[in-house]
């Protein structure tokens, strides 16, 4: 009825009202009655303008109108559906009465194209809803209420281009209303979803931009509307500008305060609805900002970050910004980029997997300020390995490649959705596979070992597959390098198929024989494996290229075994894999040629005494099968005589024959038999009983070596005879034991015999020679000689005894020589008590420990062992350096001297510990010149620390010093001497030690340091033995350190020897006692340095102190 | 003049792995050709259990007859074959991997046109593409001869390629 009464309505792209007609009531409302109008709806929520409808109605003719807020449309129909119009002017005649109900309705495509809604708002509480669509025939579609007045009516399927006509059924109680007809293009009401993914970025220059995504499934573009608010809690929005890109540069203008920033979009072209506005962005710039805040990128790769620092509503300049990694690493500076005066950049090379800490898969990337003040926000960056390695294989037929990978779970990003995709060329890959704009998907199934197997089927054999994996996370996609593989290059061929081996007869080959698989059809190589079939498989290879055969023959060593052999091919190009090992083939055991020899044998003969003959048994051991090869049936027993006659006997089983010994002589020989023949090379034995009585075998001899082996030795007789072979008997006389033999050869004559033999037991061994004439007389024994490996003991002792003995004489002597060595130490070294004064009142005689010797003095006793190795000689100073060669005095020396009046008491007190040195400068001849003198010598060690070079500036100065210091007739300076100076010695030490009555003595010095004591010269016993009483050694140990600049230090190294002429020194000694009160103060203060210097002064109460100080003599001589 | 020589040698020795690297070889591209040829045979063979002796009738539009002397009439074979394969029934040969050897065909092209390319060759549209009109009749009328020749003539073409690809000069 209302098809008929009322025309159709285009839909606008807005809310528009229509005014409820019922059908059956048309006819009631009276055009006089006025306009039946419709309060305008609003619909500011979608911003859409408003439209009002109106319809008039008639009896016999009715006014349809469309209406808006700026013009009207309507239609005045005649029963006849003539049609008048109306223009916009004349609709305010009908304004102003209105209708009791309207129709408020909404209609729109959704954004995915796919739903045509129609949204009813309605004054009426109704119970039910539903619109009908004409085209072509109805469809009717049920509204769902959504709220208290609002209803929803979705119409799938819709073709955009369509036009469809709908109308609104409302069913209140019993009331049916039926709205007028509205015709519509769902294309041209289509309402985009909103805008996606709001978020802010920066320009390469640092400018911020709003971006945004575009809904999806728009295949129409579209236009954006792009609105900021100051503050979230107001409403007035301020709409900033319509774009069309998915992007808006902001710059900074915006930046240090709080903005909501919204987005909608709407079809560019033509008519439609603006979308809903997208989530509100807070655009909140009052701390740290990154650009972005989060990168997912790939292992190796280079990632930049831009940051933006407002720190308390102060921006911080961009060039005080600081990089820090995970708050440990800071980021050298060279990877900064100043884009602006705020922004900084950081790129990162190269980058490495992240290592997952915990539950941070990322790496956090800081932006400080300069004086390391750090914002708690941080940019987050992903770096995973997407090197995942795609392997392929192409099945035996050709048809099927399985392509596998695998993803390690732990390094990826949880999330994260892997999938194959891959290219194809026509034929072959490129040298440099790289990722192509279009590629397909391949869909893997994810298998037990956790690998991702994807199967393409059927293949394009020689095509080049590129394939990578896509990583796909919602921080961003990544792609693993990608690599192309070829179908016909990776094929794992079916193996080789009817396997046959076998042992080649006569040849002895192991011969392998297959088929080979239908594809590939190119040329291929095999390999065959092979072992001894038993429990223990060792597989020897052997391989073998395009064998177009289909076979090969190997050599192997044992032909009389079972092999079991296994074949695998691969392709001879080297690509693709090899095959699976194909079916075992097994070898059977077969003869495969005659015996190589026949069995060695020998025999019995036993004396029948009853039919009074001699039985000969032949006994022999079974053939080997590497001899028989590889068996034998049976053995033939052949006899010659001697007149011509020969005899066989066939022997299937055991391995003996007797028979009786009917002729003189004869000759037997035993043939191996198998299926293939008799053996060719057999051995013969010829019994004869002329040459049983021959006997060369001179003596026999058994030797036990232990219970496994036996020695048999013999000697030959002189003979005529040739021997072919000897035949060793030999059987447990105790036991019945059966006799045991064996063949040797004829040049030898000791021979181990290997068995089990228990020595205790009695054995007898019997020697055959056999001659080509026959068996000669044996030789027997039956005992072991036992004294064989005596002898062999003796042997050994004869070796052993003798070095022991000269050892333990070499011992002894050792001792003894330091057994007399100690001695002579102890006592004969030991001075003289009555010479040496601390030594009086001990009794060497008895002495409980060395020390004793020494600790019997009282003074002594601080000084330690007598026998330290060090003797210092202490505080001896050269008052005054020798300056020039002219210096031929002794200069000066400050030092510790015992009296003159002591020497004769105090002397030699360890006469055999000085250097060699003494007895160089005391030579015999110089000092026991003419009558006898007293000889005093003096020893020391002294110790200094400074260096010598102001003093003796060079060689020359020093031997001129020395020269001038031995002036006598008698002095003696040796090189050694002087050598011992040139080597750094830094000190020279007179002493003169002469008493004033004794005139014309030499004396001795020597100062003796790091060596220590040393052996004491010949010429040192000749003193102490023949001059004890008159001649003194000295002994005098120094070791403060007087360091005076004045001063000269004796070193440790110094060796210094000196002879004095007496004449000259007794006036220096003079002048000496003179100045021996200026001595006083020195000793007290060498005695000072006792306690800091760590060295010994053995000797020191037998010297007494005398300060020599010849200050500044040598300047006043010169 | 010596040195003028050694610039030389050095240039050649830059650019002969470049001539080494070239990503197709002709003898490569013959061999792969002549191998696949030798799988498909092999491919029809496994599965037709019987040699054809038979001369059929009404099928003059699947080649196979002629032998294939030139690059261009195996390009133009391959394209007739190609256009066949899919529409033979399976029923009659359902072991026969007639997608894979309809994969292998299009390789197969593409190695004869990479010769031919190598040869400065053009390839043609097969002439006879447009014969094939009544294919679908045919296969309604008598599928099974049909699916048993084309095979058949298939094997005979690829027999002729193999024997004419050695000694193919010119397009």
């Amino acid at each position: 009825m209302a098809v008929a009464h009322c025309m159709v309505h285009q839909i606008p792209a807005s809310s528009f009202m229509l005014p409820c007609m019922s059908p059956n009531e048309t006819s009631v409302i009276p055009l006089t009655a006025g306009v039946v109008a419709s309060s305008p709806g609003l619909h500011g929520e979608h911003g859409t303008a408003e439209t009002n409808s109106l319809v008039l109605a008639a009896e016999e003719s009715f006014l349809c109108c469309l209406w808006s807020e700026t013009h009207a449309n309507c239609s005045l129909y005649t029963a006849g559906m003539e049609t008048k119009k109306f223009t916009s002017s004349e609709v305010s005649s009908f304004a102003p009465q209105q209708t009791d109900l309207s129709w408020n309705i909404q209609c729109w495509t959704k954004g995915n194209l796919e739903l045509f809604v129609l949204k009813y708002i309605g004054k009426l509480s109704l119970e039910d809803i539903s619109t009908g669509s004409l085209k072509g025939n109805f469809m009717v579609t049920p509204c769902n209420g959504n709220g208290s007045d609002k209803y929803e009516c979705h119409i799938p399927s819709l073709k955009l281009n369509y036009t469809y006509i709908t109308w609104l059924n409302i069913i209140n109680g019993v009331t049916l209303l039926q709205s007028p007809l509205m015709s519509v293009r769902p294309i041209n009401i289509v309402k985009p979803e909103s805008p996606l993914n709001l978020r802010l970025e920066m320009t390469d220059k640092g400018q911020l931009k709003i971006c945004w995504s575009s809904p999806v499934l728009t295949p129409y573009p579209l236009q954006y509307e792009v609105k900021f608010s100051g503050n979230a809690t107001q409403n007035a929005w301020q709409v900033v500008e319509i774009v069309i890109e998915t992007s808006l540069i902001i710059g900074n203008k915006l930046v240090s305060s709080s903005y909501l920033v919204q987005v909608r979009c709407k079809s560019l072209h033509g008519p439609g609805f603006w979308s809903d506005w997208s989530t509100p962005y807070n655009l909140n710039t009052e701390d740290v900002m990154y650009f972005p805040p989060k990168i997912l990128t790939s292992v190796g790769s280079n990632v930049s970050f831009h940051c933006l620092y407002n720190d308390k509503n102060k921006m911080i300049l961009s060039k005080k910004i600081v990089w820090w990694l995970n708050l440990a690493e800071e980021i050298p500076e060279r990877q900064y980029t100043l884009v602006n005066d705020r922004v900084s950049r950081v790129t990162l090379f190269n980058l490495n997997a992240t290592k997952p800490r915990g539950k941070f898969f990322y790496n956090a990337l800081y932006c400080c300020n300069q004086n390391r003040e750090c914002h708690h926000r941080y940019a987050e960056l992903y770096v995973v390995d997407v090197n995942i390695n795609i392997t392929c294989e192409t099945d035996g037929y050709l048809t099927k490649m399985t392509c596998r990978w695998s993803a390690n779970t732990n390094t990826l990003l949880v999330g994260s959705s892997l999938q194959l995709k891959y290219y194809r060329s026509s034929i072959y890959c490129s040298d440099f596979p790289s990722i192509p704009p279009k590629s397909e998907a391949k869909e893997c199934h994810l298998e037990r070992n956790h690998y991702y197997e994807c199967t393409f089927q059927p293949i394009f054999l020689l095509s080049g597959y590129t394939m990578w994996i896509e990583i796909k996370h919602q921080l961003g996609t990544l792609e693993s390098p990608p690599t192309c593989v070829i179908p016909a290059d990776v094929v794992k061929p079916f193996p080789p198929s009817n396997v046959k081996a076998e042992i080649t007869k006569n040849i002895g080959l192991l011969n392998v024989s297959w088929t080979n698989p239908a594809f590939p059809n190119s040329d291929l190589k095999f390999q065959i494996r092979y072992s001894v079939n038993r429990e223990e498989i060792l597989w020897e290879i052997f391989e073998v290229s395009n064998a177009p055969t289909r076979s090969v023959t190997i050599k192997v060593l044992d032909l009389c075994v079972i092999y079991i052999v296994q074949v695998r091919c691969s392709g001879l190009d080297g690509l693709g894999y090899w095959s699976d090992w194909s079916k075992p083939a097994y070898t059977t055991v077969q003869d495969i040629q005659a015996p190589l020899r026949g069995p060695e044998f020998w025999r019995v003969i036993n004396e029948d005494p009853i039919r009074k003959q001699k039985n000969v048994t032949l006994v022999w051991k079974p053939l080997m099968k590497n001899y028989s090869l590889c068996s034998v049936c049976g053995y033939i027993v052949k006899q010659h005589t001697s007149e011509n006659t020969t005899w066989t006997e066939y022997v299937t089983s055991g391995t003996t024959y007797t028979y009786p010994w009917m002729e003189d002589a004869h000759t037997v020989t035993i043939l191996a038999v198998n299926s293939v023949g008799a053996s060719s090379m057999n051995f013969n034995l010829t019994l004869s009983r002329q040459m049983s009585t021959v006997n060369i075998v001179q003596s026999l001899n058994a030797y036990p070596v232990n219970s496994s082996c036996v020695i048999l030795t013999w000697t030959l007789s002189p003979q005529m005879y040739v021997i072919t072979s000897f035949v060793i008997e030999w059987k447990n006389l105790n036991e019945e034991e059966q006799m045991k033999w064996i063949r040797v050869a004829p040049n030898i004559s000791k021979y181990y015999i290997y068995d089990l033999f228990i020595l205790i037991e009695k054995y007898q061994f019997s020697l055959y020679p056999i001659f080509p004439e026959g068996v000669g007389n044996p030789k027997t024994t039956d005992e072991f000689i036992k004294d064989r490996s005596e002898k062999q003991n003796d042997a050994s002792l004869h070796v052993i005894l003798p070095i022991v003995i000269s050892s333990f004489i070499l011992l002894l002597g050792s001792l003894l020589i330091s057994q007399q060595r100690m001695k002579k130490l102890f006592w004969e070294d030991v001075p003289n008590p009555k010479n040496c004064s601390w030594a009086q009142g001990v009794n060497f005689q008895k002495p409980e420990t060395f020390e004793h010797l020494f600790i019997k003095h009282p003074e002594a006793i601080s000084f330690g062992p007598l026998l330290e190795p060090e003797i210092v000689l202490e505080d001896i100073s050269v008052a005054k350096a020798l300056k020039s060669e002219d210096k031929q005095d002794l200069l000066a020396v400050d030092s510790m001297f015992t009296t003159i009046q002591d020497s004769e008491h105090d002397s030699a007190c360890s006469s055999s510990h000085f250097s060699n040195s003494l007895s160089e400068s005391s030579h015999d001849d110089k000092v026991s010149e003419g009558t006898m003198r007293q000889s005093n010598i003096k020893y020391a060690t002294i110790i200094s620390n400074c260096k010598l070079s102001g003093l003796y500036e060079e060689q020359k100065n020093l031997s001129g010093s020395f020269s001038g210091c031995f002036l006598g007739e008698d002095s003696l300076v040796t090189d050694p001497f002087s050598r011992s100076w040139e080597v750094g010695n830094q000190a020279f030490l007179i002493l003169p030690d002469q008493h004033p009555s004794q005139v014309s003595k030499t004396i001795s010095l020597s100062v003796v340091s790091s060596e220590g004591f040393s052996e004491p010269s010949d010429h040192d016993d000749t003193f102490s033995d023949a001059d004890s009483p008159e001649r003194s050694l000295y002994y005098l140990g120094l070791t403060s350190i007087k360091k005076n600049e004045n001063d000269i230090f004796l070193t440790e190294n110094s060796r210094v020897m000196c002879h004095l002429h007496t004449n000259g020194l007794f006036k220096d000694m003079e002048f000496l006692r003179d100045t021996s009160s200026n001595l006083n103060p020195f000793i007290k203060n060498s005695l000072k340095y006792e306690n800091s210097v760590k060295t010994f002064v053995p000797y020191m109460p037998q010297f007494q102190a005398t300060t020599i100080k010849l200050q500044e003599t040598t300047e006043t001589k010169t | 003049m010596r040195c003028p020589s050694l610039p030389l040698c050095g240039l050649l020795c830059v650019w002969l792995p470049l001539f080494y690297s070239r990503p197709v070889k002709i003898d490569k591209v013959k061999a792969d050709t002549k191998n696949l040829t030798r799988t498909i045979i092999a491919r029809i063979q496994e599965h037709q259990l019987f040699p054809l002796n038979l001369k059929i009738n009404g099928l003059d539009f699947i080649p196979g007859e002629q032998p294939l002397e030139s690059l261009d009439s195996m390009d133009e074979t391959l394209q007739i074959f190609q256009r066949i394969l899919p529409s033979l029934p399976s029923l009659p040969m359902e072991n026969v991997p007639v997608a894979q050897i309809f994969n292998d065909i299009e390789n197969l092209r593409s190695l004869i046109q990479t010769l031919g390319s190598h040869l400065g060759c053009t390839f043609h549209k097969s002439s006879n593409l447009d014969a094939l009109g009544n294919l679908t009749e045919l296969l309604t009328t008598s599928p099974y001869t049909t699916a048993v020749v084309a095979l058949d003539r298939l094997q005979k073409c690829l027999h002729s390629i193999i024997k004419h690809l050695d000694h193919i000069q010119s397009c």
